[in-house]
């Protein structure tokens, strides 16, 4: 029991000297160069049909929370955004893609209209 | 009994988030509460909206302070390839196109240009977005794309003097370090009309608050527009090009556009029949103390706070209602650092006896600019300065 006692605690001191190094290197200046390391931010999307093309391809240009964030929109608002990222934006998808995505996000993040 | 209530009162107030996102039915409001705060570099922790490229809004506590310290000011970038890493000895603030010459300036030779120093709010455009009805897709902010900060730098004016500006020249272009990942997004690059251009008060700012910007805030040095929305205001700024023809890529059209009327706002749902780029900030007061839904006590005196502002032109008065708009009283405000600054109002109020109470505050600026008490509504979220109205609890 002790000893696992001591184990415990060797492992929450290393945690937390390794969460001070992080904190403190995620800025480095270096001679006349600013650095910065940016955080590996993870917002898991809803499971369903078409995640994956989701996943695979909003992610070329911008994190999924982008689709967390958005109030429910009816089904045309999502079919506008995603016309919007593909023909605007230059998305590299086809049309069965396309497809998917807007009823992945019609089915999960829509207003049901 | 006791377990029991022990556990139903864990239930509800723990399991609501894990329960309710399995069934993904409860109304938005409830996500809303539940905000996900995240540490980015030189940045406290502010409130996620979007991590890639990264935005980032300040908690609503911080403007309880004159000045939004650096560590708290918002984050808002438009394209993923955001600039990690500077060498001040390789930067350069490029100037060219229309002009007598070519300047190519080190941050040694802006810095020997004549220093200037004032205090402006820097407002995203779409600042509010969230509480418009019908709901706009865009970036969900509530009142947190705002921040007050002292800005030091060089003008425009004498960057693009020391180039020369030709005869025939119509609007200048600015650009950033920043791009898109795909080379079919367009590069985010905003444009003023020369005549903007050339204002006195428009500054390439090195120091945010007295201090280097932070390179989420635009390190070394951004554009400042005050009395405008931030985004012209570009970051990590490396290109100024002055232009014989308007200035028409993506971000300055069809992006960033208002109905062209003088409300800048259409019937909701509707879409507007001509539009110009967005410009001047409409005057705004947000309610900081007491936040929506405070619990407050009956015969203790509240100190009802805020700030308010307005696209440059200062604040004439702010009005508070305790009683949801019945009855008014003026507020007193504070310290004044100058037209682009906000100020904050204060409103010392007894709440008499126990009920729900409805707060409400109204700013209007030096040249009769106020707020309207219904929405203006536009297709993208822009320019949202509806009076806020806060309900508290008085016990």
């Amino acid at each position: 029991m002790k000893k696992l006692l001591f184990f415990l605690i060797l492992i929450f001191a290393a945690g937390s000297v390794h969460a001070q190094d992080k904190d403190a290197k995620d800025t480095v200046v270096t001679g006349t160069t600013k650095s910065i390391t940016l955080p590996d931010i993870k917002t898991p999307l809803k499971d369903g049909a078409g995640k994956e093309y989701v996943e695979g391809n909003c992610n070329i240009c911008h994190s999924t929370d982008y689709i967390n964030m958005q109030p429910k929109l009816p089904r045309a608002k999502w079919s506008a955004t995603v016309k919007k990222m593909v023909k605007t934006f230059g998305c590299p998808v086809n049309e069965a893609e396309m497809k998917a995505i807007e009823d992945y996000l019609a089915a999960n993040y829509g207003t049901g209209s | 009994m006791d377990k029991w209530l022990t556990r139903r009162f864990f239930l509800k107030t723990v399991g609501v988030f894990t329960a309710t996102a399995a069934i993904g039915s409860w109304p938005a409001n409830i996500f809303a509460d539940e905000k996900k705060l995240v540490r980015f570099p030189e940045k406290t922790d502010l409130i996620l909206l979007t991590s890639r490229p990264p935005q980032l809004e300040t908690p609503l506590h911080y403007f309880k302070e004159l000045l939004t310290p650096n560590e708290a000011l918002f984050v808002r970038w438009h394209l993923a390839n955001i600039p990690t890493s500077v060498d001040l000895s390789q930067w350069r603030l490029n100037i060219g196109g229309n002009t007598d010459r070519e300047l190519h300036m080190s941050m040694d030779d802006l810095k020997k240009l004549d220093k200037v120093s004032y205090t402006a709010v820097i407002q995203c455009s779409g600042n509010g977005r969230s509480f418009f009805e019908p709901s706009i897709p865009g970036g969900q902010w509530e009142n947190g794309a705002m921040g007050n900060v002292t800005w030091t730098g060089a003008r425009l004016k004498d960057i693009l003097n020391a180039a020369g500006i030709k005869a025939g020249s119509v609007d200048v272009a600015f650009n950033g370090l920043d791009s898109a990942p795909l080379p079919t997004l367009a590069d985010f690059v905003k444009s003023l009309p020369v005549d903007k251009a050339v204002e006195d008060d428009i500054i390439v700012a090195y120091e945010m608050n007295g201090a280097p910007l932070t390179m989420l805030n635009g390190f070394p040095a951004r554009l400042i527009v005050p009395g405008w929305y931030a985004t012209y205001w570009m970051k990590a700024l490396t290109d100024i090009k002055v232009l014989t023809q308007t200035f028409e890529e993506f971000w300055m059209k069809p992006a960033y556009r208002i109905p062209d009327n003088a409300c800048g706002c259409v019937e909701p749902g509707t879409a507007p029949k001509k539009t110009v780029p967005i410009n001047r900030m409409t005057t705004r007061s947000v309610i900081v103390t007491p936040t929506q839904g405070s619990g407050l006590k009956a015969k203790n005196p509240v100190e009802v706070m805020g700030v308010a502002f307005s696209g440059g032109y200062g604040i004439k008065d702010v009005v508070v209602s305790v009683d949801g708009g019945k009855t008014w009283n003026t507020a007193r405000l504070g310290r004044d650092l100058g037209k682009y600054s906000w100020v904050q109002w204060f409103h010392s109020w007894r709440p008499e006896k126990p009920g729900k109470y409805t707060v409400m505050a109204k700013a209007t600026n030096s040249i009769g600019e106020s707020q309207p008490f219904d929405s203006l509504w536009n297709p993208s979220g822009y320019l949202w300065n509806k009076i806020e109205k806060i309900e508290v609890n008085v016990i």
